[in-house]
């Protein structure tokens, strides 16, 4: 399956605010670790929701968090 | 593990355990000879009603037991499990595809019943067809919690 084209720099953000871990965050915005997992290697692109989450969790921005790259997933394709 | 994933693997193994049971039960112990006669309806309607409610008596207790295990292992009570938006949109969409399994096998029962098999026949490939439906589900569900999910 290929990569979607919204990347973001949540494994960046978490070792940036005292290493947290992917279980903690998961708790904290309410999904499974495994979804945390998906986020972070461009595997699920979360809600809006979720993403509101999870860069309140970051006291970032979503564009901070989140970007769309759509050139991304077409060069996975090709 | 989560016990979204936890969960589809014990009902991949409660639906193939079920499954064998009733073919094997219909098949090998009573016969295909059992369902003939006059009340073939009335005997094949009681195997199907019985698959349904052992099926799922069966399956209930299996997953609420284990996860009420787990959750009690890990500290947790039954509502703190989270079943996330990930796990529901991987639902849906192993649902949607398992819909077509089972429509097929609707389909090819009508026109079963359309060519003149016996309702034992007719009822039968419903049932096979539920199982590769359910199977079909699962295997849905597995393939996209391991791949990724995308939108």
């Amino acid at each position: 399956m290929t990569d979607l084209p919204i990347k973001n720099l949540i494994r960046r953000y978490r070792f940036d605010i005292g290493e947290m871990t992917q279980k903690e965050l998961a708790a904290l915005v309410g999904v499974t670790r495994q979804t945390i997992v998906a986020i972070e290697n461009a595997k699920y692109s979360p809600t809006l929701e979720l993403a509101f989450k999870i860069a309140e969790v970051f006291d970032a921005s979503v564009e901070d968090v989140f970007q769309y790259q759509p050139n991304a997933g077409q060069k996975q394709k090709s | 593990m989560s016990p979204f994933i936890k969960s589809t693997y014990l009902s991949i193994f409660t639906t193939v355990v079920i499954f064998s049971v009733y073919f094997v039960w219909i098949f090998q112990i009573l016969g295909v000879g059992f369902f003939a006669g006059p009340d073939e309806l009335v005997r094949i309607g009681k195997a199907i009603g019985i698959l349904t409610l052992a099926g799922w008596a069966f399956e209930i207790t299996l997953v609420i037991g284990v996860t009420l295990f787990d959750a009690r292992k890990a500290g947790k009570k039954l509502h703190q499990i989270v079943v996330d938006e990930r796990d529901k949109q991987i639902n849906y969409r192993s649902n949607f595809i398992s819909m077509h399994v089972l429509c097929a096998g609707l389909l090819l029962s009508v026109g079963a019943l359309a060519m003149g098999w016996a309702p034992f026949w007719v009822f039968n490939i419903i049932v096979l067809f539920y199982a590769f439906a359910n199977l079909t589900e699962l295997g849905a569900r597995v393939f996209f919690i391991h791949q990724g999910m995308s939108a």
